[in-house]
């Protein structure tokens, strides 16, 4: 008893990261709330809150800047960008900001009413009274290929020599 | 504080026993049952790691038709913060 | 209820584990905090493309709050881009436009009240007209305008000041797809729907990135090819490597306004090997050249010319695409073809339409599930609101020919006014009409006023800069939400409602028609298009013919599409069976011909038993053996054309000075000229400024790294904007988005405003340019927008 106790504590120690954050949703340290509109010059001032040990909390931690996300994540975090890039939302174009949204309104975690935009027959077909209604929370974080990742492989964007076209 | 998401895995058959014995620990949550009836979750609540420990004990010993306990999810609240501030390995 | 902190965590906690146990968590508290609740989802159509997605529109306290796909729309099953998705947060931007203003002496715009500005506007448009003709004062329209909207100002215009000064943007990008469906079927638009998508096995994507143009349809076929990746075959013609060929097997990169060698060179492969459909040929094609009417050995003879070798030199295509691509189109059916600017946006915009209907005419690949030759529209209500109620200067409702006396009369009975009051002639298209705009006294410009209404001329005519004096000169009357160019050289200046504050119908690429109710009120004294239609008919004596005027903007719309409904119940193009109250009801809306209210709508045109116009021998006799018959050939014969159009380039091809291909396009988030997409957030951080794609090579050549800041210049003007070194085409090919606003980045300055002399669309896809390096990388990422209606333009015109 004692052992499974151990090992259980062990991986929910991993597990229970997004967790503590979706309980600690508010940040009365953040000032995002002020800001009103994306070009409002006050953005530029922002200056995100510390981070509390495992918190993942609503804000990015690092100033956008006039960055497009992609370009930076794909520095940054190489290992997300290739599995978005080559999920279905890749595919298909659909890139953060879609889901994430900007300065003012930044979900780490977007809930259901982003989802809907496009899955409104899945967000509709969670049971209403689901303790946690976050659709992310079970589909992971762009682990979107998690299924079908050979069959995705096929389609990587980097493979434009099939096309044998010379000089290109 | 410790608040765990738990199975109690329970003798078939059991379940209305085994819930009306729940009701005399306090730290105990009940929250979901599977169709079949022998696995239920619930909410643990203890002090510490120690404080945990003891609880199972005393639910396995004052409740037989418990098979086992396993907890599937730990939120440590303040306690991790304490680990990470501390010195001690 | 709000829950604890703690409670929070317990359930958490428990929601995990009882995931992990695989057991249904159902727990009796309330939902949580994250849901955005709306008092009501009200249900539409998207706003933007072409596709014609069923949307629902969130409203909460009398605000828009959110948009979600409607599941059981037939065009995207619940699916949306980010336009459709987050394009309604410009709904709410401070710079909407909320009263009506004119513009005063000093320059600057003052704000008056709605029956001050529609005096005026009346006033002088009566003015002008008794002083210069009827034929003075025009309307150029929009393919996003309500159909309503569109049919009223086109009745006002040539059933009321009986002038057919009346055009609208479609001309900038569908008017080629029109020539191409005109004279190849003898009537306009496809003869199947994206429902042949999910039938086909191989597509054929040409001059056209659906993948960002049209990503809702490209999603169904995207799905397709994932689920089967050795049944489906994409083959795309487009000389840049578009993230649409991610799915493909074949890439045709032919170089800009080459691709008709390649069309011929297909179809002379498909004849060589003997994969034409003999039924089609014999039965169902009429081989000609435009003026003569040859046979099959004739066709077969002309395409000799295009041999794989000769058109591989020409178009910088590698043989063995071309044959494979042939073998895959003919052999690996049904096959579909789908296109839009590419095609379209060029002088030889017709002839290549007419081409790729040749392709599956030869190959019996038309009027058969899953096999079409398929023209996506841009704007969400050209087809609708554009083509099919004949906004444009040669045409009637209906897409009926103004110049045949058969369709006046029935348009002049239909609108109660007297025989022969329609001029027979047609007036001017868009690219006449901007060149003949111009101050009263200036006699070398037959057009004196404008209205302008749900477009952006200012910033997306080609080799603007020769159009910017006819516009600061002429009375211009616009109608936006924005401040834009064009409200830069406006007169008056009148606030619309945006679609979600006024409702109506859209008309998408498919024949589907889509009514949007309103569900919000406008800002201000915003209103929508169709009230201020109506006040100037009022204003101006021609009450009796639009007599929509009245206080229930919904009631406004429904009479008007009554009135048109009417128009055109005894045209092929029939909509008598879409009635309001069927629109409403119905989750996807209604394709036509829909000829009764009891008609469940037409899939696919020219097939017995599924269109209903083969059956109804007053309006086309169709012999009662046919199954396939093409009911609108003019010989009378039920067969389509098949084209031996000779091989021409563009019109400006690169030279010794000016050594570039460059093309335009579009990128997924912005919309046209930016005015609403560059308005939200998300959408302008993804694509803040425009910037010209150039290959490795070339850059090296020119010294130029990523980031620098170039110089475009053509022999009509430059542009100096940051450089994306990229592997996007082959050397030679530089590419430019043209929604940004700045003006150092308007695409517009450089391209070229030559015309096809069929459908008098301009070639923006085509000229030649040089380049330049002049400067280290500089921030340019500026979300340009016009906030100030008072901005002056930047340069003195």
């Amino acid at each position: 008893m004692r052992r499974t106790i151990y090992w259980s504590i062990i991986w929910a120690l991993v597990l229970c990261i997004p967790l503590v954050a979706l309980a600690q949703k508010e940040c009365p340290d953040c000032d995002k709330a002020k800001l009103t509109s994306p070009l409002d010059p006050n953005w530029k001032q922002f200056r995100p809150p510390p981070l509390a040990p495992g918190e993942l909390p609503d804000c990015h931690r690092v100033q956008f800047g006039k960055q497009d996300c992609g370009d930076c994540h794909m520095k940054e975090t190489p290992d997300m960008y290739k599995q978005w890039i080559g999920s279905k939302h890749g595919i298909n174009n659909v890139k953060c900001g879609t889901c994430h949204g900007d300065v003012v309104n930044y979900r780490a975690m977007p809930d259901r009413m982003v989802c809907i935009g496009c899955h409104s027959t899945q967000v509709k077909n969670m049971p209403t009274q689901a303790a946690v209604t976050n659709c992310s929370y079970c589909h992971k974080s762009h682990w979107f290929t998690i299924h079908k990742i050979d069959k995705y492989k096929q389609f990587a964007p980097d493979r434009e020599t099939r096309f044998k076209v010379p000089g290109f | 504080m410790i608040i765990t998401g738990s199975a109690l895995f329970i003798e078939p058959g059991s379940e209305k026993l085994v819930l009306e014995a729940l009701d005399r620990f306090p730290e105990v949550t009940f929250q979901a049952r599977s169709d079949s009836g022998s696995e239920l979750v619930v909410n643990l609540e203890a002090e510490d790691h120690q404080a945990l420990d003891s609880l199972c004990a005393r639910l396995a010993e004052a409740i037989p038709q418990i098979v086992d306990i396993t907890h599937l999810y730990v939120h440590f609240g303040d306690e991790i913060e304490e680990h990470t501030n501390s010195n001690k390995p | 209820m709000r829950m604890t902190r703690r409670e929070m965590i317990k359930l958490s906690a428990a929601a995990f584990a009882a995931g992990a146990l695989n057991i249904p968590f159902a727990n009796p508290a309330e939902a949580q905090g994250d849901e955005v609740v709306v008092d009501k989802w009200i249900k539409g159509a998207c706003r933007f493309c072409g596709t014609g997605c069923g949307v629902y529109i969130g409203v909460r306290g009398g605000k828009v709050v959110g948009v979600r796909g409607n599941p059981e729309a037939l065009t995207n099953f619940g699916f949306l881009c980010v336009k459709g998705f987050k394009g309604f947060l410009s709904m709410y931007h401070p710079d909407r436009l909320k009263y009506p203003m004119v513009r005063q002496a000093d320059g600057k715009f003052k704000r008056v009240s709605w029956d001050q500005a529609l005096d005026l506007v009346a006033k002088k448009f009566k003015e002008l007209q008794s002083k210069h003709g009827k034929d003075s004062v025009a309307y150029y329209g929009s393919g996003q305008c309500m159909t309503e909207e569109s049919y009223t100002f086109n009745k006002l215009w040539k059933g009321g000041f009986r002038s057919n000064m009346v055009d609208g943007n479609p001309r900038l990008c569908m008017a080629s797809a029109v020539g191409g469906y005109m004279t190849t079927f003898g009537t306009d638009e496809p003869a199947g729907s994206y429902s042949d998508i999910e039938k086909a096995k191989t597509f054929f994507v040409v001059g056209s990135n659906m993948s960002e143009c049209h990503p809702i349809i490209f999603r169904r076929i995207a799905r397709m090819k994932l689920e089967a990746p050795d049944k489906i075959n994409v083959i795309v013609c487009e000389p840049r490597y578009t993230s649409t060929s991610r799915i493909a097997d074949v890439w045709l990169p032919a170089d800009p306004g080459t691709d008709l060698a390649v069309f011929h060179c297909m179809a002379r492969e498909i004849i060589k090997n003997g994969w034409i459909d003999n039924f089609f040929v014999n039965n169902l094609c009429r081989f000609t050249t435009g003026q003569q009417v040859v046979d099959f050995e004739a066709y077969k003879k002309f395409l000799e010319q295009f041999t794989p070798e000769t058109v591989s030199k020409l178009t910088r295509v590698p043989v063995a695409n071309i044959v494979e691509a042939a073998r895959l189109f003919a052999t690996q059916g049904p096959t579909m073809s789908l296109w839009t600017m590419g095609l379209n946006q060029r002088t030889r915009g017709v002839w290549a339409n007419n081409l790729i209907h040749n392709l599956h005419l030869i190959t019996g690949n038309i009027c058969k599930d899953g096999a079409d030759s398929f023209s996506l529209t841009g704007q969400p209500n050209a087809c609708g609101g554009v083509r099919e109620t004949g906004s444009l200067c040669h045409l009637l409702p209906g897409t009926r020919l103004i110049t045949n006396e058969a369709a006046r009369t029935q348009v002049e009975k239909a609108w109660g006014i007297p025989a022969k009051s329609i001029d027979p002639k047609p007036g001017f298209h868009t690219m006449q009409m901007f060149a003949s705009l111009g101050a009263e006294n200036d006699t070398t410009k037959p057009l004196k006023g404008m209205l302008i209404t749900t477009t952006n001329p200012g910033q997306s005519l080609p080799n603007a800069h020769k159009y910017f004096k006819g516009m600061e000169d002429a009375f211009l009357v616009v109608i936006d939400i924005f401040p834009t160019r064009t409200t830069q050289f406006a007169d008056v200046l009148l606030p619309a409602a945006f679609i979600y504050e006024k409702g109506g119908v859209y008309g998408c690429s498919e024949r589907r028609s889509q009514l949007t109710s309103k569900c919000v009120e406008p800002p201000g004294e915003a209103k929508p298009d169709l009230w201020i239609g109506a006040q100037l008919a009022k204003r101006m004596g021609f009450e009796k013919l639009i007599p929509w005027n009245g206080d229930d903007p919904a009631k406004n719309y429904q009479m008007a599409w009554d009135d048109y409904r009417m128009c055109v119940k005894d045209s092929e193009h029939t909509i008598y069976g879409m009635t309001y109250d069927r629109l409403k009801k119905l989750e996807a809306g209604l394709q036509w011909p829909c000829p009764t209210p009891d008609h469940p709508g037409t899939a696919k045109r020219y097939v017995r038993g599924q269109d209903p116009i083969m059956d109804m021998p007053h309006i086309e006799k169709v012999p009662p053996q046919a199954m396939i018959y093409f009911y609108a050939d003019k010989q009378h014969e039920g067969k389509a054309n098949v084209f031996l159009r000779p091989y021409k380039g563009p019109e400006e091809p690169p030279d010794k000075d000016y050594p570039f291909f460059l093309t335009t396009g579009r990128v997924i988030e912005q919309w046209h000229s930016g005015t609403m997409t560059m308005r939200v957030p998300e959408i302008a951080r993804s694509q803040p400024n425009a910037y010209v794609e150039i290959h490795p090579n070339d850059a090296k050549q020119y010294k130029i790294n990523n980031g620098d800041m170039v110089k475009i210049v053509s022999r009509r003007g430059f542009m100096v904007l940051p450089a994306r070194v990229v592997k996007m085409s082959l050397p030679g090919i530089l590419f430019i988005p043209w929604f940004d606003q700045a003006w150092d980045r308007m695409v517009n300055r450089v391209t070229i405003d030559a015309v096809d002399e069929g459908s008098k669309q301009p070639e923006f896809k085509i000229c030649a340019v040089k380049i330049e390096r002049v400067g280290d990388p500089r921030d340019v990422a500026e979300m340009t927008i016009i906030s100030n209606v008072n901005d002056p333009f930047p340069i003195k015109v």
